[in-house]
């Protein structure tokens, strides 16, 4: 498993590099230029040369892929051109905040998701069921600009529950918890639809499998039917479900993050992008790849360790 | 299925009840600041450094107005000039020598020593660097810089420059302590020192920049304690955090908070026109820009008012003319063109258009610049025009008008208290590049570069006027509205003007604690 | 092809005991006891879903079973005999009738007490790779029941595991593999063994061979006869063809449509079937010699009715030869026709 694993990180690299040679010449083939951004309506001809000229924009765009790879290589992702500060360190920054949003989300769009799904699939064609399911589907429908607002609007505004903005004081556990509700529901939500949809179904399948007659004539107890032996063989489908909504997540996470005013590399990337900072650009993309491929990895190691069937090597 | 329907999911119960438990730590404690020395002020975006080379939006501008003084400062809430770090300033008959004589006893912030000419020197000299800095344009007059002793600094200029004290007295020309910028270097962004009445704490990434009182300030101390700057994107969030009281201070852009905050007694509104000029530009370089029927058409055809009154609830005035009213050298005495579809239609026929033609339109895709755009369009069909639009980034719509690659475009100037920078904006040698237009005429050239190398006030007015009237007759463009700089305040916040540079100085204001 | 058979006085339907199932005799010692056991599953059909049918899988079915006897029950794919067994078993809730198991109605058990019936009435299923949980390794899929009812557990649940894996004739090494390690015959020894755990009275075999290779099949009948000698064990035996049962069985029901048609020990049943069904599933065996003279075979023709609209009267009858008007018009019911044999039919018993 380990060589599995080792090697697969090896595999990485040419993902990795693909995505930011990718990521490099999107940027830069874009119209737009950070000097003209940075210098603003009264950019003249002359400040703009000086300027590209100092940051190293003038070079050949070739020469520039070359020294950020470079860097990459040196554990170094550049300076910001906006903030003239190393891009690592911006990351750094908000990598702690995107990561709570991310598991938070994960969290409960499998906390909730799961037991809703098995919920549904224990009885199919209930009035559970039906509510289950219809809300599964506004949950994936619902857009999570608006669901952010709307939560905030009842649970901060109205019941005074949560607060409106920020993501609390870091060092203040429960002050963290209280920001990160309402983030986390905005985005989880929809992940947890998902999740419930996915394990109803392959619930409903494993449930119809002779293995859960044999499980239950065995006079075990519902629950250990249900979550012992019908879950974990519906499992696999439903981490592929987890696994895809990280990926989700990320996306999300850009608005909940504007929503709810909190730090997050979501909305690090997109104000970089905005403003054309390539190496905030490249940076940030690089780090937001190695998390999804990390994902990836886990993710499958999980299959193995709930599946034996599954072996790698 | 019996067994498995017998009894409801206890286990799902549970967990719910779980989470609900959880996240109920705590709750119903939403932090507001009470504190009365604490004063929070919300913006849409966070800052991205505080060195005064680069202030890339006004979001760092108002924090770094709090924690920087320049030589010269604008008079609180106006935009007159008065002395500032510099007690008293002489420019010689040429107008190309500035003498300032330094205030004695300045402190920088943090322990940073007494504020001196090579600190001047050192800030300014930074500034004008057009290497590193985004303001350099602004500098550009300065040849040298003289420091003759310790509270003497002279400038030398390579031509007149009328603009200049502005600049001086703008956060970009705010006094950086050479010793920090020296030891901090890349970190010095996110350690700012200055000389100014609140002194830079701590900043949070896109979660709050705090500054605290400068009990050592030169002028009277300020009254509160801490200003806290919040950044926060969504606008309807920063609503509900206002009125929530999670935030003291907001800036409204839409005319129903406006109107909403106005007539409700539990806030404040302080209002004034802004130095903003909102605008619909045609490059005159690309067909059929280049009639003038054509430009006074689409100028007559637009319903300005529609979009101020109906579209923005208010929230802006009608524009007369490029400049914003409050600038120093406003010409009232223009041709305003009145909303008339009938004559744009005749117009357009005699300009050889009676069917209309098509055409493209850019903008940032922004509310402040859609809106309108979308009225526009409208307005443009029922001339028979039609204007495939284009709501893009703001970068990009900037790249493309420079570049001069788009028929329409909207943006809105930001202007200083002197109308030189905006007038560059006719220059034909400005195109492309800042002179979107594409507007060449070589009378109003002329007219620019005499008065913006002249130091005397009666020939510079004489020539901004005519060259504003004669602008204003080639239908170079549609000035939409000069947009209001509104503030909402909470009760408690007490002295705060807005002012017309949007600027949030703070060291007048005070808390009371006892407003509810 | 379909030879006419024999034909048999009307029978009396005034015999005691008719309607009722075969009532064990007094003095018998009876471990269950089935009384019109009825299971229809609905038919939902129509936008809004709603039942528009039933299938009659089981449809009032009565029969007892002996302490240490092996009940057969054999009848056609889709004759409702596997959802019999299940329906017994509480694994499928009955829609009506009652199971008595050593005297006790389990359709009337708390929850808590029908899970520890279940060590004492215990299934093997058909499908040896559908019917072991394939995340679970055989020790845990073996252990699992004595953990879950108290039986054992750590080192003695480990030690009893072993035990019964050399039962059933695997190795004890084999607690630690998966079931997906396994041949199909060796992972039906893993049901067995997992089905003895609880040293269970009752095991209803439900087709427990169909699945492996026929040269596998013989291994399993012996080893269940084995246990059965062994452990002192009672089975119901599922099975769609007599010639799997015919040696393993002490009396046999045949079912047909949902309905038991004829009940008998299982030597006089071979010898003198009284049902026309019982006699077309007998011509059916197959014989060692194709070439052999075979007197009385007949030939089943048509396809198995719908149990969702079964015929009316014999339910036999659209495939019966001998059939009368009566026979399409009035059901018959099952007769007691000697000590230990009953029939449903009109024309025979």
């Amino acid at each position: 498993m380990l060589q599995y694993i080792a090697r697969r990180l090896i595999q990485t690299i040419p993902t990795v590099l693909l995505v930011t040679t990718f990521v490099f010449l999107i940027i830069h083939l874009v119209p737009g230029d950070p000097v003209e951004m940075i210098l603003g309506d009264y950019a003249t001809p002359d400040s703009i040369v000086a300027m590209r000229g100092a940051l190293g924009l003038d070079r050949p765009l070739g020469t520039q892929y070359v020294s950020f790879l470079t860097g990459l290589i040196h554990g170094d992702l550049g300076t910001s051109i906006r903030t003239q500060r190393p891009v690592m360190a911006e990351i750094r920054q908000r990598f702690p905040y995107s990561m709570m949003l991310a598991f938070g989300a994960v969290a409960v769009s499998t906390v909730l998701g799961v037991p809703v799904g098995v919920l549904s699939a224990t009885r199919p064609g209930s009035w559970q069921d039906t509510i289950s399911m219809v809300g599964a589907l506004i949950g994936v429908s619902m857009p999570t600009f608006w669901l952010g607002l709307m939560l905030l609007f009842l649970f901060a505004m109205k019941l005074s529950w949560f607060p409106v903005i920020g993501a609390g004081d870091i060092g203040n556990i429960p002050d963290t918890l209280q920001h990160l509700v309402l983030p986390v529901l905005a985005i989880g939500l929809s992940g947890m639809a998902l999740t419930a949809r996915m394990t109803r179904s392959t619930m409903l399948e494993v449930l119809g499998q002779d293995y859960i007659r044999t499980a239950r004539s065995k006079g075990l107890a519902k629950t250990i039917v249900i979550y012992k032996h019908a879950l974990r063989n519906a499992a696999i489908p439903v981490v592929t479900v987890v696994g895809m909504n990280i990926g989700h997540l990320l996306g999300g996470a850009v608005l909940a993050e504007t929503v709810f005013a909190r730090p997050g590399l979501g909305k690090m990337v997109v104000d970089a992008i905005l403003a054309r900072d390539y190496p905030m650009v490249q940076g940030a993309v690089f780090i937001i790849a190695m998390v999804f491929i990390l994902v990836n990895l886990l993710v499958d190691v999980t299959y193995a360790a709930l599946d034996p069937r599954i072996h790698y090597n | 299925m019996r067994f498995l329907r017998g009894r409801k999911s206890r286990l799902l119960t549970l967990t719910i009840v779980a989470i609900m438990m959880v996240t109920l730590v705590g709750a119903g404690c939403g932090k507001s600041s009470k504190d009365t020395g604490v004063l929070k002020i919300a913006q849409t975006y966070d800052m991205k450094g505080l060195d005064p080379i680069n202030l890339p939006s006004v979001t760092e501008s108002q924090i770094a107005g709090n924690i920087y003084d320049g030589l010269l400062q604008f008079e609180y809430g106006g935009t007159k000039l008065q002395p500032a770090l510099a007690t008293e300033w002489t420019i010689s008959p040429d107008g190309k020598t500035y003498t300032f004589k330094l205030r004695k006893g300045v402190q920088f912030h943090k322990d940073y020593g007494e504020m001196t000419s090579a600190d001047v020197k050192f800030s300014l000299d930074r500034v004008r660097d057009k290497k590193i800095s985004q303001a350099a344009s602004n500098f550009a007059s300065i040849d040298s810089i003289d420091t003759p002793d310790a509270s003497t600094v002279v400038l030398k200029l390579n031509r007149t420059d009328p603009a200049l004290l502005t600049a001086l007295a703008a956060p970009t020309g705010g006094i950086v302590s050479k010793k920090a910028v020296e030891k901090l270097g890349k970190d010095y962004s996110i350690n700012p020192v200055g000389t100014g009445p609140f002194a830079f704490e701590a900043w949070k990434a896109n979660t709050e920049t705090d500054l605290v009182a400068n009990k050592k300030y030169w002028g009277s101390a300020p009254k509160i304690q801490k200003l806290v700057f919040v950044p926060i994107p969504e606008p309807t969030t920063m609503y509900m955090a206002f009125e929530k009281g999670e935030v003291d201070v907001i800036q409204v852009t839409d005319g129903e908070h406006y109107k909403k905050y106005k007539g409700d007694a539990k806030f404040q509104v302080s209002e004034i026109a802004g130095l903003i000029t909102r605008m619909i530009g045609f490059n005159q370089q690309i067909k059929p820009f280049d009639n003038p029927k054509v430009r006074q058409a689409v100028v007559m055809g637009f319903n300005r008012d529609k979009v101020i009154n109906e579209m923005f609830g208010n929230i802006s005035t009608k524009a007369k003319g490029f400049l914003a009213p409050s600038v120093p050298g406003y010409e009232p005495n223009q041709e305003d063109p009145p909303y008339d579809p009938v004559k744009a239609k005749q117009l357009l026929t005699e300009a050889g258009f009676p069917d209309g033609f098509k055409t493209v339109m850019e903008v940032p895709n922004i509310d402040r610049f859609t809106v309108p755009a979308t009225v526009f369009q409208e307005d443009m069909r029922k001339l028979g025009i039609t204007i495939e639009y284009k709501p893009i980034d703001t970068a990009t719509a900037l790249a493309n008008q420079r570049k001069g690659s788009v028929p329409i475009w909207s943006v809105s100037w930001n202007q200083d208290p002197v109308p030189d920078r905006v007038m560059m904006r006719f220059h034909s040698s400005q195109y492309p590049g800042n002179n979107g237009f594409g507007y060449k005429n070589p009378a109003v050239d002329k007219l620019i570069d005499e008065a913006l190398a002249s130091s005397d006030d009666k020939v510079r007015s004489a020539d901004f006027s005519k060259i504003q009237q004669q602008i204003a007759k080639d239908y170079v463009g549609i000035w939409l509205d000069n947009e209001k700089y509104i503030f909402a305040l909470s009760k408690k916040v007490k002295g705060f003007p807005a002012d017309p540079r949007r600027s949030l100085r703070m060291f007048p204001v005070s808390i009371d604690p006892n407003a509810k | 092809m379909s030879v006419v058979l024999r034909q048999s006085p009307v029978p009396d339907p005034a015999v005691p005991g008719a309607g009722t199932g075969p009532s064990a005799a007094p003095g018998r010692d009876v471990l269950l006891e089935a009384v019109d056991i009825k299971k229809y599953f609905p038919i939902y059909g129509g936008v809004l879903s709603r039942v528009v049918g039933h299938v009659y899988a089981v449809d009032g079915v009565s029969f007892s079973v002996q302490r240490g006897e092996t009940f057969g029950l054999v009848g056609e794919s889709g004759c409702g005999k596997t959802t019999l067994g299940m329906t017994i078993l509480g694994l499928t809730p009955a829609t009506f009738g009652k199971v008595y198991f050593e005297g006790r109605d389990i359709f009337k058990m708390p929850a808590g007490e029908m899970r520890r019936l279940r060590g004492e009435m215990q299934v093997i299923f058909q499908d040896p790779y559908g019917s072991l949980d394939p995340r679970m390794t055989v020790g845990e899929i073996v252990g699992e029941p004595l953990s879950a009812h108290g039986a054992a557990s750590g080192a003695r649940r480990v030690e009893r595991v072993k035990e019964l894996l050399s039962v059933v004739g695997l190795q004890p090494m084999h607690a630690n593999r998966y079931p997906h390690e396994f041949s199909g015959g060796q992972r039906q020894r893993i049901g067995i063994a997992r089905a003895l755990a609880l040293n269970p009275k009752l095991i209803i075999c439900d087709e427990p061979v169909s699945a492996l290779d026929v040269s596998i099949q013989s291994q399993i009948l012996n080893l269940l006869d084995e246990l059965q000698d062994q452990f002192k064990l009672t089975y119901v035996f599922i099975a769609h063809g007599l010639h799997v049962i015919k040696h393993v069985s002490d009396r046999i029901g045949v079912m047909y449509l949902g309905k038991l048609v004829e009940v008998a020990p299982s030597e006089e049943l071979f010898r003198a079937p009284l049902h026309p069904y019982t006699e077309a599933l007998l011509s059916a065996i197959p014989v060692p010699d194709p070439d052999a003279k075979r007197q009385g075979r007949v030939i089943l023709e048509g396809d198995v009715p719908s149990p969702a609209k079964p015929p009316s009267g014999c339910r036999f009858h659209t495939r019966c030869v001998l059939a009368t008007d009566r026979c399409r018009t009035e059901e018959p019911v099952l007769r007691q026709t000697g000590a230990e044999r009953s029939v449903a039919c009109h024309l025979r018993g």
